[in-house]
Formats: C-alpha cells, sequence, structure tokens
C-alpha cells in the first residue's frame, strides 16, 4: 500500500519537473507553484504541455516500469536464476526486431505494433529456452549465455533493419535506448490494459510460482502442475516485456534490479513480490524518465542511458555479491 | 486399519531405455519399507513414479482401492508426500515458508491460508521439532535441521504415503539417528505408508520391517529385511562379499562387506 501511494505520489510530483514547471530548467521563465496547479485544471498552452504531453509521458513510464519488474521477477522465478530478466534473455530484443519490421513496411498502427512486439517476443522466448533445453531439463547457464547471445544479434538486426531502410538516427538511437518522448495517450491506455490483464494472470500463479522455486519435481509432488503454470507465465511475462518495448523502445535493466531490491526488503514471496516490483518499477521509472528530459537541460536523453548508468552498476554489485548475499539455488 | 500401497507391474523408461521392468510389490503401513539395490537400479525412479511426476510406460499404483496413476498433481499431493535428497530453495524461504508451500494441494488460486492450515503447518514443525526454527531462513540451516524442515512440509501435506529418498545420506550419525527414529515414530503414530530409499544396508536392517531389492529395473527380491539381505543376494546383486553378524554386546545385526568380487559388475545408468 505504501508503495502505491508512492507510486501516485511520484506521478503527480513528477509533472513538476520540466522546462515547464515549477522545478527545473524554467524557459522563458520559472513557473511559479501556483500556476502550475492551476495549469493542471484549466485550459491553456501551458496545460496542453503537463496534461497532454507530459502526463502521458509519465503515464507510460510508470506502466512500462510496472510491466518490466513484473517480467523481471517472473523470469528469475521460473529459471531460479537472480540474472534472468527480459533484457538478458533477449526478449526485449526479439520485441524490438519485431517492432522494426512494422517501421520499416510502414505498419505502426496501434494494435499492431503490440502484436509485432508479442511476436517478436514469443518466438524469441520459444528460441532461447530450446537452446537451454537438454533432454527436459533447462540449463541456465546456456539459458542466459544463449539469452545474452541473441539479445545482441537481435539488437543488431533491429538497428541494421532501421539503419538500411534510411530512418534518421535520432529515430534509431532511441529506440535502441528507449525514450518516452511523444506519447499518446492512446498508448498509454493499451499499455496499461496489457498490464493490468498479465500481472492479474501473474498474480493468480503467485502461490504455484512459490512452490515452483523448490524445483519443477518437487513443486509437482507438491501438487503443482509445474509445466503448465510455466508455460502460461513464462508466456504472459513475454507479453508484458513486449508491450514494454513496443512504444518506448528498449529500456533496460529496470526488470532485472526492482525484482532485487524489492526481494531483499519485502521477501521471496510472489504474493507480495509481483505487486511490489509493479509499483516500484513504476516509480523507479517515472524518476529515471525525469532525469532522462531535465539533466541535460532542454535536451532529452534516452532513458535506455540512465537506467543503463544506474543498473549496470547494480549487476556487477549481484555478481559479485552472489556468494555471500542472499541464497540462491543455481 | 491396515492401508496398503500396491505398485502393480510398473514399468518405467526414459528416452526408451527402460529404467523399471514391471515391479510389483505391496508396501503396508504404520512400519518402515526400505528401497534397496545398487546405483542405477531405478529407486529414484520408483519414486517418481508412485509420486506420479513420472508416468509410468506400463503398470498402475493403487493406495488401497483408488487408482494413484491418473490422477491430478494436486489430488496426488494431499495423498503422497516427498522428501527429495536435496532440497535447495531458489532466494531465502523461511522454514515456516516452506512447511506451509505442504499445504498447496489444499489452498485455491484466491485464498489465503485458513486457520486449520496454520494449525496443520504448526503442528507438522512441532512433530518434526523445527517450529523454534520457523523464522529462520532455510540455506541457514544445518542439514539436519533442514531435512526436519522438509519432513515437515511433507506432513503438512497430511498425506497417507511418505516417500523418502535416502533421508540421511548427508547427515553426521548422530542426525542419521535422530531422523530416522523420529520417521520411525511418525509411521506408527499417523499409521503412515512410509517408503525410504536406502544405500546404507545396515541403515535399512535396523529401521525397515521389509525390504524390496531392486537390481537393473527389476525386482530382485522383496520382504522381510533379513530374509532379503542374505549374502547370496548382496553378493549376486552388488558384486560385494559380507559377512552378516549379530553383534554379542548390542544384539543388533550388522553387514560388514568383505572382500570386493572380482567379477565385474555391470554398469547402469544414473540413479
Amino acid at each position: 500500500m505504501i508503495l502505491f501511494g508512492g507510486m501516485l505520489a511520484s506521478i503527480f510530483a513528477s509533472l513538476a519537473f520540466g522546462t515547464v514547471g515549477p522545478i527545473g530548467a524554467g524557459i522563458p521563465s520559472r513557473m511559479s507553484w501556483e500556476d502550475f496547479f492551476n495549469s493542471i485544471v484549466a485550459e491553456g498552452p501551458r496545460s496542453n504541455i503537463l496534461m497532454n504531453l507530459r502526463l502521458p509521458r509519465i503515464l507510460l513510464a510508470c506502466a512500462v516500469g510496472a510491466a518490466l519488474s513484473i517480467s523481471g521477477a517472473v523470469m528469475q522465478c521460473l529459471f531460479r536464476n537472480p540474472l534472468a530478466e527480459p533484457y538478458i534473455l533477449g526478449v526485449s530484443s526479439g520485441a524490438a526486431v519485431g517492432v522494426s519490421l512494422g517501421l520499416i513496411w510502414g505498419v505502426t498502427s496501434l494494435l499492431s505494433t503490440p502484436i509485432l512486439a508479442f511476436s517478436g517476443a514469443l518466438i524469441t522466448v520459444a528460441a532461447v529456452y530450446g537452446i537451454a533445453q537438454v533432454r527436459g531439463r533447462i540449463k541456465t547457464d546456456t539459458l542466459l549465455l544463449a539469452g545474452v547471445a541473441i539479445a545482441s544479434f537481435l539488437s543488431a538486426v533491429s538497428f541494421y533493419m532501421l539503419y538500411a531502410a534510411g530512418k534518421d538516427r535520432d529515430l534509431i538511437i532511441s529506440w535502441i535506448m528507449g525514450s518516452f518522448a511523444l506519447t499518446t495517450i492512446d498508448e498509454v491506455l493499451i499499455t496499461t490494459f496489457v498490464l493490468a490483464m498479465g500481472g492479474l494472470v501473474v498474480f493468480l500463479f503467485a502461490r504455484d510460482m512459490n512452490v515452483m522455486l523448490m524445483g519443477e519435481e518437487t513443486a509437482k509432488q507438491l501438487g503443482v502442475d509445474a509445466d503448465t503454470v510455466k508455460i502460461i507465465v513464462l508466456v504472459t511475462a513475454s507479453i508484458l516485456a513486449a508491450i514494454a518495448v513496443a512504444f518506448v523502445g528498449i529500456v533496460g535493466f529496470v526488470g532485472l534490479i526492482i525484482p532485487h531490491i524489492v526481494r531483499m526488503t519485502l521477501g521471496p514471496d510472489n504474493r507480495i513480490l509481483i505487486p511490489a516490483s509493479a509499483f516500484a518499477g513504476g516509480t523507479f521509472l517515472i524518476w529515471m524518465d525525469v532525469l532522462a528530459r531535465t539533466v541535460a537541460g532542454g535536451q532529452e536523453i534516452p532513458i535506455g542511458i540512465i537506467t543503463a548508468f544506474c543498473g549496470a552498476p547494480f549487476f556487477i554489485y549481484l555478481l559479485r555479491s552472489r556468494k555471500t548475499g542472499y541464497a540462491y539455488a543455481s | 486399519m491396515h492401508m496398503l500401497l500396491r505398485i502393480d507391474g510398473v514399468s518405467c523408461s526414459y528416452d526408451s531405455a527402460m529404467v523399471l521392468k514391471d515391479v510389483t510389490f505391496d508396501v503396508p503401513s504404520g512400519t518402515l519399507f526400505g528401497i534397496v539395490g545398487p546405483n542405477g537400479c531405478g529407486k529414484t525412479t520408483l519414486i517418481r513414479c508412485v509420486s506420479r511426476v513420472l508416468a509410468p510406460v506400463g503398470g498402475v499404483v493403487w493406495l488401497d482401492n483408488e487408482l494413484l496413476s491418473g490422477m491430478s498433481f494436486r489430488d496426488v499431493a494431499s495423498k503422497v508426500g516427498v522428501v527429495p535428497q536435496t532440497t535447495r530453495p531458489g532466494f531465502a524461504f523461511t522454514a515456516y515458508e516452506i512447511v506451509a508451500m505442504g499445504r498447496t494441494p489444499y489452498i485455491g488460486r484466491l485464498q489465503m491460508e485458513s486457520e486449520e492450515d496454520l494449525a496443520v503447518i504448526k503442528g507438522a514443525m512441532l512433530s518434526t521439532d523445527c517450529w523454534h526454527l520457523r523464522s529462520r531462513t532455510f540455506s541457514e540451516l544445518s542439514g539436519g535441521e533442514q531435512q526436519r524442515v522438509v519432513i515437515a512440509r511433507a506432513l503438512a501435506q497430511e498425506p497417507r504415503v511418505l516417500l523418502l529418498d535416502e533421508p540421511t545420506s548427508h547427515l553426521d550419525l548422530g542426525y542419521q539417528l535422530q531422523i530416522m527414529d523420529m520417521i520411525e515414530g511418525l509411521a506408527g503414530e499417523r499409521n503412515l505408508i512410509v517408503v525410504a530409499i536406502f544405500h546404507d544396508l545396515n541403515m535399512a536392517v535396523r529401521y525397515c520391517e521389509n525390504v524390496v531389492l531392486l537390481n537393473e529395473g527389476k525386482v530382485e527380491e522383496v520382504g522381510g529385511t533379513l530374509d532379503v539381505l542374505t549374502n547370496e543376494n548382496i553378493e549376486r546383486v552388488y558384486g560385494v562379499k559380507v559377512a552378516i553378524e549379530r553383534s554379542p554386546s548390542t544384539g543388533l545385526v550388522m553387514i560388514v562387506p568383505t572382500a570386493r568380487r572380482a567379477k565385474n559388475r555391470g554398469s547402469g545408468g544414473g540413479d
């Protein structure tokens, strides 16, 4: 509940940051708090910036952060590995290839883009899973390495496709590194809808996923149909990762670090971890986006740069603390 | 009332290699029943078959008059509890959370644990003497403590059958006896059908009333422990000459290996 409140507060507070707003560079002059509150309720050019330009991107950042965090929490749980998440496993890159195809073919409607992203993500997760499966068992090391290899391969593919199609460089960069600029309210609605559905499905299987952390054989002996649950939940997690990529591009590391931070503070029970990760992830990405649009004055920095800047050191910390940190099964 | 677990003509295969061939025997309740045999003879596979993790290619498993083969995982889990050789939970669950997972077959998708569930969890932990460990992280417990927690988890399933895969193989001498005494007590008190795999034949002799001796996936012999574990049978199956002696001071029967038979043993698959 506290996390949910924090997320709502962040949505509102982050609205105040930016060139138009009481906190930020202030062009031409800094807005007063009074003007700010007036602009939220009243019509006007400033209100247009706040409510039609900034609010959608804040909401989308929140939804994307939540989707990636749930996806990461699920993958870490299913593969019983702290490093599993949609970016590392190549699922995000797979979705990006799907969307890139749409950009090249000129098919970029509100429906086709997510569907292409889902297709790319699901094909990728099936491929990575297939590579890592040896006689019915998943080899986790192979899974991660195959994921990393496929992720960079597919990133290169989508980069090349856009480059060869003569797309302009800014678009390619914002796509590869993610950006919340030019978000429309329709994109927010679609993303939120998929997030809500996916989040619900995953939450319904939270207890089963707890038991599956004991290993799939033990899970079956405790009454969980592990094979079925795994397919349902993994597909859902991939769809969540794909919707996060569909309108924004690839945002790395959110799905990795948020579930870990939540797990360290609230414990590994998925019934708590999944909703808490969603709220924490939403909040985190709202503030990362605030940094992205304010740090360099009026210029946008791709969000992926900011999350990688925070995420990569944390990733290294995790690698180093595997022995001494909280217990993992490998 | 005596219950009965009936393994009826069970055959099992991995990747077309037959691991169990037409295995048939009955297990009565209230006492310990041992599965013994050399590596790769199909002991663990048999436990996986009875717990329905593996579907037999032939034969069925009966519990009293109910057919276990073909039931859902959930239904089997409310009748059969399994204690695996090792338990390594992903992430840091507490002992209590681990035992609470034993209630999985009884709790619906949107339900929380009921008062009754909580009482069963506590009862299970008290009967294996691990209630005081409930808020400790599982992975930080000692081997013997972990095994007591996992047995409590199996008891929380309120099973009629308890399957144990080498319950003492990772434990020191003190814990070995503690755990086996505990299991023996539980079998009597709760009238459980207890089936346990043993590598240590002396443990089987000490605790089991009956054993089945498996060899290359087939039943070599089944019956009273000392009737099955004879010099001839052990030499034929394990390729080891043994002396079976009753200690004059303790009255316990000991199986002491004396020499390895010259002829090479057939190599088996994975255990």
